[in-house]
């Protein structure tokens, strides 16, 4: 397995945040705000500018170029270290960014540079696979342990009362339906809290398969009916480590051109 | 021979997972969590659904995520509110979601606070103070800073 499509998911992610930054990046970092808002003694390379726009914008554009040149498989491991002290800059000057997707950025990152090839065509030691795969699975058990002592999640009304909550639900079509109909929302509850207890045990299990399926839905739902930023895409990049992604894309295409070939005989 | 890497991958990991569920004593998983937030990977593990406990009580009827929230700024003899879904989703209405966290949490609140008047100020430059409203109110409100105002540093 290779990291290929890990590296897409990563920069997509990325190159997408920094070129909101890039059009109005005063919007973002306040004149002397950047370097006070959150911890002021954490390093990040603004301490040594005077935090003027263009230096901003260069900064900024100069990150994007590199992501770029991650993406293309162009950079080696010392240009992927200049790439993790540049996105930690951004990320300790940013007080926006306090958020679970870029620290699970800098980390998949960190994790690229020590333990994972250089180049995105070599293959993954499965050591490591293994290890990113339980790491994943935990975090799955965890958030789904800290659920369990919460009377909303274990009587099934958890969804239905976050739905209540306006900050955290989007408007849209798809929320609507959901709230339309209640028994969906007490079933997606019970899923949400079998799918994170069972992750970690299934992931090693002959349901794998239908675990990434399963994980891909999850996912694609959280991200259009809740206001939770990018988590959802950073998760999916996990698994493009976790999963042997590109053998179940060539699988699927081969199981709609098969069926393609049927249905036009 | 052992391999190194997977060892050390193993222990990376583990810290990050001891250090999010503070499972050391205090200081150590205060220098723990200083260590892994210095280079931004304090990944905290737990998602906003998980910490319904924290900011709600099923009993009440009157809990955080039953109420309707509101920002009210105030300026020098009047207040403004405004309106939730015309706030930015990273420039306001996030930092606002972890304000109440961090607050709920006894935990440093001051950056968003200066995050929230920054972009308010852009919206109403004679801003003054903000308020996080939520209404019905309840008694635990003020110590998770919602209800009150919060001064706006002249700098802005």
């Amino acid at each position: 397995m290779n990291t290929k499509l890990f590296r897409y998911f990563l920069a997509i992610h990325q190159i997408w945040l920094l070129s909101f930054l890039l059009r109005d990046s005063w919007s973002w970092f306040g004149k002397n705000q950047m370097v006070t808002l959150r911890t002021p003694d954490f390093p990040t390379v603004f301490d040594f500018f005077n935090q003027s726009p263009l230096i901003i914008q260069v900064f900024l554009g100069v990150t994007i170029v590199i992501w770029g040149l991650f993406v293309l498989d162009k950079l080696n491991r010392w240009g992927q270290v200049l790439l993790f002290f540049l996105s930690v800059s951004i990320h300790n000057a940013n007080p926006y960014i306090i958020h679970e997707p870029q620290q699970m950025v800098n980390l998949l990152l960190m994790i690229q540079i020590f333990f994972l090839p250089s180049s995105a065509k070599q293959p993954v030691d499965k050591n490591i696979l293994q290890i990113l795969s339980v790491f994943l699975g935990v975090y799955y058990l965890l958030a789904g342990l800290k659920k369990l002592p919460d009377a909303l999640w274990l009587h099934g009304q958890a969804l239905e009362m976050l739905m209540l909550w306006p900050p955290f639900f989007k408007d849209n079509l798809f929320t609507l339906f959901l709230k339309n109909n209640s028994y969906l929302l007490v079933f997606t509850n019970y899923l949400v809290l079998i799918f994170e207890l069972l992750f970690l045990p299934l992931l090693f299990s002959r349901f794998k398969h239908w675990l990434f399926l399963l994980g891909l839905l999850f996912h694609l739902g959280i991200s259009v009916s809740m206001e939770v930023g990018t988590f959802s895409w950073i998760m999916l990049c996990w698994y493009m480590l976790v999963f042997p992604v590109e053998d179940y894309i060539r699988t699927f295409a081969y199981i709609v051109k098969s069926l393609g070939r049927y249905a036009s005989k | 021979m052992v391999k190194l890497k997977p060892i050390f991958l193993n222990i990376f990991l583990f810290l990050i997972v001891v250090s999010a569920h503070d499972i050391l004593p205090d200081t150590a998983n205060y220098i723990l969590w200083r260590a892994l937030a210095s280079v931004g990977i304090d990944v905290a593990m737990t998602p906003l659904t998980a910490d319904m406990p924290l900011m709600m009580d099923s009993s009440e009827p009157t809990s955080f995520y039953q109420r309707k929230i509101s920002i009210i700024g105030t300026a020098k003899d009047s207040e403004m509110p405004f309106v939730w879904d015309s706030l930015g989703f990273y420039e306001i209405r996030l930092p606002i979601l972890l304000f109440t966290e961090y607050a709920a949490n006894d935990a440093g609140s001051l950056g968003f606070t200066n995050a929230i008047c920054f972009q308010l100020k852009k919206l109403k430059p004679e801003l003054i103070s903000f308020r996080i409203d939520l209404k019905p109110p309840r008694e635990t409100d003020l110590q998770l800073g919602l209800n009150r105002n919060w001064i706006c540093k002249n700098e802005y």
